[in-house]
C-alpha cells in the first residue's frame, strides 16, 4: 500500500520501480561497456536501486545480445562512516559487515558487481589514485579490514602491516598499470592540494590547513607520505572526529560529513575508472532536499542538486552522478526492500537533542506527505522549475545527446591531458597563495577558508571547464559543498579579497568593512550577524570566537 | 535569556536584559531598540522605498506587527527625515470577539501617534461579513475569502484616502512561510514573487514590506520592551489554516539556527526560474466586473462573491471552471447590476473610484468615505 488508495502486488510494485530505474538507459546515460559505480549507504534506497540496477547487467556467459540489457561493469561503493558518529569498533566492523551482507543479498556478488567499502577518513588522503585492481575483493570475507583504495600502493609500497596490505598487495602490481593507463596520476590530483588546503583551513581555522596543503602537494611527488598506511588510518580518523566535533551547529556539522562523504565518493569512483556514479536518492530525499536548502540559504545552488544529472564533478576529475530513483518515493523503496526479505542495514541516529535542519526538513515532508501523497512530487516539480545549470544537462556526461561541434572540441585524450597540465600549474601557483592566505585566514577565525578556496577554484574551475574540452563550463563551485556561487556571493569574495589586499593586518577592520560593504538591506548595519544568511562570511568576526562551520555560505548563530 | 550579570555586547556598558532571537547576541534594551531601528532603516534605505513627499497608508490591524510598523515608521519618518505623509488604514472584516476588540486598538494608535485613521469593512464594500461567510461556508478556506477581498479592500481604501502606497507588516517568518506554502502548493508564479519587498511598483499602488528581514520574536519583544498598546488573540478562524504547518517548521527551524529565517527569505530571492516557466506567467489586466487588478478576466472576489450569493460556496475554491472547463462567471452577467438596482453579485461600482483612475479628488477628510455613498446603483447585502 504505498500509494495511500491504490494496492499494489509486489510484481506490479517492482515493475514500476524498476520502469523508472530503466529509465536512464532508455536517456541513453547508460551506456555498453561502462563502468558504472553506486554509492550504497545501507539504506532502502539505495538497496532498491542496487535491486533494480543488476537486473539491467547482461551476464557475460553468453556473448549473444540479451533483450533489454546491457554489458556494464558495476563497483559499488559504500562509504564507512561509523568514525564519524563516534561508535566502538567492533559496531563499526559489524555494521559494515552488515552492510555487505545486505549487497550480497541484493545480487551484487562477484561477477555481476564489486563491492568496495572506504573508511571516511580517507578523504584526508592525498588523491593520487593508485587504484585497487578491478577485480573485485570477494565479499565473502568479511572479517577483512576495509579496503582502502587509495592507501593500498603506498601500504605496499611502504611494506605496511595490517590485513589491507594483504588485499593490496595483489592490487599493487596492477595499481601502477592502471594508474598510468588512466592519466589520472599528477593531473587530476593536481585540483585537489587546493582542495586539501581549502578544507583544512577551512574546518579547522587554524594554521595546520596551510601545512597540510604543502604536505599533500609533496606526498604526490614523494609517494613517502607518514600519514598513508595503516598506522595512518587511525590517525586519520582522530582528525576526522576531531574535524567534526569543532563544528558546533548541528547543521553545519551532518552538512560536512555530507560534503566530505560526496568528496570520497567521487574519487573513490573515479579511482575505480567509473565513468558514472549512480545515487539512490529518493523522491523523498530530493523533496526534504529542497526544504532543506531552502532553509540554508542555498535558493541559487538548489536548482543543480536536484536533477536527474549532475557533472559539475567533470573538471575535478570526478564522475558525474546520476539519480535514477529520483521519481520513487521512499516508501516505495522501502517496500522493495521489504517484500524481497531485505533489511537496511543503518547507523543509529545521533541523540535527538540536536535537531538540525536536515531532519526538520525530513519529517516535514514525511508528515505533509502522510496527509498528502503528492507532496513530495509537487515539492520536486517545483524545484524543477528552477532553471538548471550547465552541469545538468545530460549532454554534459560527455555521451549521448547532439555530437558537439567538431571545431570547438579538441579529441578527448588530447583534452584531459590539457586539463591536467592545467590544473597542475594552477596548482601550483595557488598552493603558495593560498599557504599564505590561509595563515591570514586563521588571524580572523572565521571560516575564510571556504572562500577563499571557493575564489581559486573559481578562477581555476572556469579554466579548467573550458579545458575539459567538452564544452562544459562548470561555474565556480563552493570549495566545500560544491554549490555554483551566486552572483552576490562572487561580488561579496571579491570585494573581501580587494577588502584583504588593501589591509592585510586589521582583521576587525576589515570585518566592519565587510558588513557595510555588504549594503544588503538585510541589516547589514547590524554588524556581523545580522547579515543575512547566504553571503559568504568571509572576515565578520562573529562574537562567538569559536569557530561556527559548515558551507561557507550560510552563517550560524554563536553557540550550538 | 542571557547569563545573570552579563553586559551589554553592542555598549558593553548597560546589563543585558535580552537575548536577541535573531543572533543569539546579549543586550540591553537601548541598543535591541537601537539596532532594531536601525535594520529597519537600513531595510528601507537600501531597497528604496520610498520617496520623499508620498502619502504611504499604513495597513493597521491593531495586531503587534502593524501597530510596531506604525511606531516604527514615525519615529524613523522624524528621524531620518524621510518626508513621508503618514496614514493609518484598517480593515473590518466582520469577526466579532476578534476584530471588534483590535479596532479600539487602532483607534488608540491614532492617538497615540497622530496619525489620521480610515477604516473599510467588508460589509460595505462587498455586503458580506466574516462571520456570515464562514456560516456559509464551514470552516475550510475560510483564509482564501478573507484575503482576497482584504487585498482589494486595503487597495480601495488607499485610494480612498488618496495614498500612493500601502505599508504591510509582513515580517521574516511571515515571508519565510509564504515561501514554505508555495512550494507545498507548487505554486510557482506565487514563489517568485512572495519574497519581493515591494509588489506591484508597475500599478499606482505598490505594497512595501518594511519588516521583511524583521523576525515575529523581535517585534514582540521591541512591542514589549516599549510597553505599545497592541492586541494579541489570534484570529478565531487561525486553527483551521494550512498555514500551521509551514509556520511550526520556521518556529523548528528558528531553534535549530535563528538564521534560518532570513535564509528562506533569501533563497526564494535568489530562486531563478526557467524560461519556460516564466512564460507561463498571466499577465495583468483588468476585471470585467468591478474594473480591478487581476490576471483572470474576473478577479477573484467577484468570482467567490458569486459563489456567495449564489449559494454554491466551493466556487472560486474548489471549482475553478464551469461546465465544459467554461469560465466560471461569464462576463455579461454582472453589467445588468450596475443598472437599476438588482445585481447582489458584482462588487458594487461605488464612488469609491477604481484603482486605476487617480483619484486625487477624492482626498484627506472622507474618513469612512464608503459610508457616504452617492445614490444608485449601489447593491448591499442589506438590499436582499
Amino acid at each position: 500500500m504505498v500509494r495511500l488508495r491504490e494496492p499494489l502486488c509486489q510484481s506490479c510494485l517492482e515493475t514500476s520501480v524498476s520502469g523508472k530505474v530503466r529509465g536512464i538507459k532508455s536517456a541513453k546515460l547508460l551506456q555498453p561497456r561502462d563502468h558504472v559505480a553506486l554509492a550504497f549507504s545501507g539504506g532502502c534506497s539505495s538497496a532498491a536501486l542496487l535491486l533494480c540496477v543488476l537486473p539491467m547487467r547482461k551476464d557475460a556467459a553468453t556473448p549473444r545480445k540479451e533483450r533489454g540489457k546491457i554489458e556494464f561493469d558495476l563497483s559499488v561503493i559504500h562509504i564507512d562512516e561509523s568514525a564519524a558518529y563516534g561508535i566502538s569498533p567492533a559496531a563499526a566492523a559489524a555494521h559494515v559487515a552488515e552492510v555487505r551482507a545486505l549487497a550480497a543479498a541484493a545480487g551484487a556478488v562477484h561477477p555481476a558487481a564489486s563491492v568496495h567499502v572506504v573508511p571516511l577518513a580517507d578523504v584526508f588522503l592525498p588523491p593520487h589514485t593508485p587504484a585497487p585492481a578491478p577485480a573485485p575483493v570477494p565479499t565473502t570475507a568479511p572479517a577483512q579490514a576495509p579496503l582502502r583504495s587509495d592507501a593500498a600502493a603506498a601500504d605496499a609500497a611502504a611494506a605496511g602491516a595490517g590485513p589491507a596490505a594483504t588485499a593490496a598487495a595483489a592490487a599493487a602490481g596492477d595499481a601502477a598499470g592502471l594508474v598510468a593507463r588512466l592519466g589520472l596520476g599528477a593531473g587530476g590530483a593536481g585540483a585537489e592540494p587546493a582542495a586539501a588546503q581549502g578544507r583544512g583551513s577551512a574546518a579547522e581555522g587554524c594554521r595546520s590547513g596551510a601545512e597540510e596543503g604543502g604536505r599533500g602537494g609533496g606526498g604526490i611527488a614523494a609517494g613517502a607520505d607518514p600519514d598513508v598506511g595503516s598506522s595512518g588510518a587511525a590517525e586519520r580518523e582522530e582528525r576526522l572526529r576531531a574535524l567534526l566535533q569543532s563544528v558546533r551547529d548541528p547543521t553545519g556539522r551532518e552538512d560536512l560529513v555530507r560534503a566530505l562523504r560526496a568528496l570520497l565518493l567521487g574519487r573513490s569512483a573515479a579511482a575505480l575508472g567509473a565513468c558514472c556514479l549512480l545515487r539512490g536518492d529518493t523522491t523523498s530525499a530530493l523533496a526534504a532536499r529542497v526544504v532543506a536548502d531552502t532553509a540554508k540559504g542555498r535558493g541559487y545552488a538548489l536548482a543543480g542538486d536536484i536533477q536527474l544529472v549532475d557533472a559539475r564533478g567533470a573538471g575535478g576529475g570526478q564522475p558525474p552522478l546520476i539519480y535514477p530513483m529520483r521519481e520513487v518515493t521512499a516508501k516505495e523503496a522501502a517496500f522493495v526492500c521489504l517484500l524481497r526479505g531485505l533489511r537496511p542495514a543503518t547507523l543509529p541516529a545521533p541523540p535527538a537533542s540536536c535537531r538540525s535542519i536536515n531532519l526538520l526538513a525530513g519529517e516535514f515532508i514525511e508528515s505533509v506527505q502522510a496527509n498528502v501523497p503528492s507532496t513530495v512530487f509537487t515539492v520536486l516539480r517545483t524545484a524543477t522549475a528552477l532553471q538548471p545549470f550547465p552541469f545538468n544537462a545530460p549532454e554534459a556526461m560527455g555521451r549521448g545527446g547532439p555530437p558537439p561541434a567538431p571545431s570547438e572540441r579538441p579529441r578527448r585524450g588530447a583534452a584531459r591531458k590539457q586539463a591536467a597540465a592545467a590544473t597542475v600549474a594552477e596548482a601550483e601557483a595557488g598552493v603558495a597563495e593560498v599557504g599564505g592566505r590561509a595563515e591570514a585566514v586563521a588571524e580572523a577565525g572565521a571560516e575564510a577558508g571556504a572562500g577563499a578556496g571557493a575564489d581559486e577554484v573559481g578562477s581555476s574551475g572556469s579554466s579548467l571547464g573550458v579545458g575539459a574540452g567538452r564544452g562544459l563550463v562548470v561555474p565556480p563551485l563552493c570549495m566545500l559543498c560544491r554549490a555554483p556561487l551566486s552572483g552576490r556571493e562572487r561580488e561579496a569574495i571579491a570585494r573581501a579579497e580587494a577588502a584583504r589586499a588593501a589591509t592585510v593586518a586589521a582583521g576587525v577592520g576589515e570585518g566592519e568593512g565587510e558588513g557595510e560593504g555588504e549594503g544588503e538591506g538585510g541589516g547589514g548595519g547590524g554588524g556581523g550577524a545580522g547579515g543575512g544568511g547566504s553571503s559568504v562570511l568571509l572576515l565578520v568576526p562573529s562574537p562567538d570566537p569559536a569557530p561556527a562551520v559548515g558551507c561557507g555560505r550560510a552563517r550560524h548563530g554563536p553557540g550550538g | 535569556m542571557p547569563p545573570r550579570g552579563a553586559t551589554c555586547q553592542h555598549c558593553k556598558e548597560a546589563r543585558a536584559v535580552l537575548s536577541r532571537p535573531k543572533t543569539r547576541e546579549n543586550v540591553c534594551r537601548e541598543c535591541f531598540f537601537a539596532a532594531f531601528e536601525a535594520e529597519v532603516h537600513a531595510t528601507i534605505t537600501s531597497h528604496g522605498l520610498f520617496k520623499p513627499g508620498e502619502r504611504v497608508a499604513v495597513a493597521a490591524s491593531g495586531g503587534k506587527d502593524s501597530t510596531v510598523l506604525a511606531h516604527v515608521m514615525t519615529t524613523l519618518n522624524r528621524r531620518h527625515n524621510y518626508g513621508l505623509d503618514l496614514l493609518l488604514l484598517s480593515i473590518d472584516e466582520g469577526i466579532s470577539g476578534y476584530r471588534d476588540d483590535s479596532l479600539e486598538t487602532v483607534k488608540r494608535n491614532e492617538a497615540q501617534y497622530g496619525i489620521p485613521l480610515t477604516v473599510v469593512s467588508y460589509k460595505q464594500l462587498y455586503g458580506w461579513t466574516m462571520d456570515e461567510i464562514v456560516a456559509q461556508i464551514g470552516n475550510k478556506s475560510n483564509c482564501t475569502f478573507c484575503g482576497v477581498f482584504r487585498r482589494q479592500a486595503l487597495d480601495r481604501g488607499a485610494v480612498l484616502v488618496g495614498a500612493s502606497k500601502i505599508a504591510t507588516g509582513h515580517n521574516a517568518d511571515d515571508v519565510a512561510e509564504t515561501v514554505l506554502l508555495n512550494m507545498l502548493r507548487g505554486d510557482v508564479p506565487r514563489l517568485g514573487r512572495c519574497a519581493n519587498i515591494s509588489t506591484g511598483e508597475d500599478s499606482c499602488l505598490p505594497r512595501v514590506k518594511p519588516f521583511k528581514y524583521a523576525y515575529e520574536k523581535e517585534i514582540v519583544l521591541y512591542a514589549y520592551y516599549k510597553k505599545l498598546d497592541y492586541f494579541s488573540t489570534e484570529c478565531v478562524y487561525a486553527p483551521f489554516a494550512a498555514r500551521g504547518f509551514a509556520r511550526e517548521l520556521i518556529k523548528d527551524l528558528e531553534a535549530a539556527r535563528p538564521l534560518a529565517i532570513v535564509d528562506v527569505v533569501r533563497s526564494a530571492e535568489d530562486f531563478v526560474f526557467a524560461a519556460a516557466a516564466e512564460e507561463r506567467l498571466p499577465s495583468p489586466r483588468s476585471c470585467d466586473r468591478c474594473g480591478y487588478l487581476t490576471s483572470q478576466p474576473v478577479c477573484k472576489a467577484c468570482v467567490l462573491l458569486e459563489g456567495l450569493n449564489r449559494g454554491l460556496p466551493r466556487l472560486g475554491v474548489s471549482r475553478t471552471r464551469g461546465r465544459q472547463g467554461a469560465p466560471v462567471l461569464e462576463v455579461g452577467e454582472g453589467e445588468a447590476g450596475a443598472g437599476a438596482g438588482a445585481g447582489v453579485g458584482a462588487v458594487p461600482r461605488v464612488a469609491v473610484a477604481e484603482p486605476r483612475a487617480e483619484p486625487r479628488a477624492k482626498e484627506g477628510g472622507q474618513q469612512g468615505g464608503l459610508r457616504t455613498e452617492p445614490g444608485g446603483a449601489v447593491a448591499t447585502g442589506a438590499a436582499t
